[in-house]
C-alpha cells in the first residue's frame, strides 16, 4: 500500500492551485489535503492539518510568502516547505532557504520537475540540510 | 554706497560668519533628511537602503553643522583654538552649502508635487508595484498553462492563455493608452531594443 504524503497548498491563485493539485496527485504519491489563498489562512490551516509538504507561494495578500515561512518553519519542524514562485533575481529563493525552506522551485518548470524534486525530499535518510 | 554692506561684512570675524552659516546648513540639512525619512517611514519601506541612506547623510550632516557652531561659541582654549583656525575660506565654503541647503527648499516649494516623498522613492514603490502585477496576471497564467500542457489538458492551457493574453493586453494599454496625461507621437511606439526570438528555444 502506498503511503500518500499530504500536501498543503498556499497560492493566491486558484488556477495555479488545481495545476498544481492535478500534478502531485496524478504524477506522485500525495493527496492534497488543503489550500489556502493568503497567508493567514495558510498559518492557520498548517497548524490544524500538520502537512507532510507545505508547498507555498511568496506573493500573497494579507501576509507573504516570506513572512508566513519562519513561524510555519517554527511550528512544523518535520514538514517539507518547498518555495514556489516566480521571483528569480531579487534574492528571493537565498532567503527563503535562510528563513527554512528546504527547497525553492521556480514556477514554468514542467510538472514533472516540481513532483520528483518534492518527492526526492523524502528519500533522504535525514532530514535535508538547510 | 555699494560698498557698505561688504566693508561691514569684512570686519564680522570669519569664526561668526561661519558659525552662521553651519547654522544654516544645520537647520536646512536636518530639514531635508526628515524630509526624505518621514515619507519612508510612514509607507514602512524599511528595505530602502538606498533612502535610509541618503536621509541618514542629511540628518548626520545637519547633526554634525550644528554641533560645530554650537562649539565655536564655547569659552576656553579648545574653542579659542578652533575659533582661530576658521578663516575666510571655511565660512564661504560653509555659505555654499547653506545656500544649497536653501536653494534646495525653494526648488521643493515650486515643484513640490515632483519631490512629494522623495520621487525617486515612489517611483522604486511604482516599479514594485507594476512588477507584482506582472507576476499575478502573467507569470501565474502562464504558469498554469505550461502545467496544464504537461498534464495534458489542452483546454486549461488555452484557457489560461487567452486569459493571461488578455490581462498583457489590459496592463501595457494601461501604460500607453487612455490614462496617458501626455499625446502620443509616432515615434513613441518606436522599439529601442531588439525583441526577443520566440520560438528559437530548444
Amino acid at each position: 500500500m502506498k503511503i500518500l504524503r499530504r500536501v498543503l497548498l498556499v497560492d493566491d491563485t486558484p488556477g495555479v492551485r488545481t495545476v498544481l493539485r492535478m500534478a502531485l496527485m496524478r504524477l506522485g504519491d500525495f493527496d492534497v489535503v488543503g489550500e489556502a489563498g493568503d497567508g493567514e489562512t495558510a498559518m492557520e490551516m498548517a497548524r490544524r492539518l500538520r502537512p507532510d509538504v507545505i508547498l507555498l507561494d511568496l506573493a500573497m495578500p494579507t501576509m507573504g510568502g516570506l513572512e508566513v515561512l519562519p513561524r510555519l518553519r517554527e511550528w512544523l519542524p518535520e514538514s517539507r516547505i518547498v518555495v514556489l514562485s516566480g521571483f528569480i533575481a531579487n534574492g528571493a529563493g537565498e532567503r527563503a532557504l535562510k528563513l527554512g525552506a528546504d527547497l525553492y522551485l521556480e514556477k514554468g518548470q514542467p510538472a514533472r520537475h516540481i513532483v520528483d524534486s518534492i518527492t526526492a525530499l523524502f528519500e533522504w535518510a535525514d532530514p535535508p540540510v538547510r | 554706497m555699494g560698498a557698505l554692506p561688504w566693508s561691514s561684512l569684512a570686519q564680522i570675524p570669519p569664526w561668526e560668519l561661519d558659525a552662521f552659516a553651519r547654522t544654516l546648513v544645520a537647520v536646512s540639512f536636518f530639514a531635508i533628511g526628515l524630509a526624505i525619512l518621514m515619507p519612508l517611514l510612514r509607507e514602512h519601506q524599511w528595505a530602502n537602503g538606498m533612502g535610509l541612506a541618503t536621509a541618514v547623510i542629511f540628518l548626520s550632516t545637519g547633526v554634525r553643522s550644528a554641533w560645530m557652531a554650537y562649539d565655536l561659541f564655547q569659552e576656553g582654549p579648545a574653542a579659542d583654538a578652533l575659533r582661530s583656525l576658521t578663516g575666510t575660506w571655511d565660512a564661504a565654503l560653509d555659505l555654499v552649502t547653506a545656500i544649497a541647503g536653501l536653494y534646495y527648499w525653494t526648488l521643493r516649494r515650486g515643484f513640490g508635487h515632483y519631490v512629494r516623498g522623495a520621487k525617486l522613492f515612489e517611483d522604486m514603490r511604482e516599479r514594485q508595484r507594476q512588477a507584482l502585477e506582472i507576476h499575478d496576471n502573467i507569470v501565474q497564467g502562464l504558469t498554469v498553462a505550461l502545467m496544464a500542457l504537461d498534464l495534458d489538458e489542452p483546454e486549461r492551457a488555452r484557457e489560461s492563455l487567452d486569459e493571461t493574453m488578455v490581462a498583457a493586453k489590459r496592463i501595457i494599454s494601461s501604460r500607453l493608452g487612455p490614462d496617458r496625461k501626455i499625446p502620443v507621437f509616432d515615434s513613441d511606439l518606436r522599439r529601442t531594443s531588439t525583441p526577443p526570438p520566440l520560438g528559437s528555444q530548444p
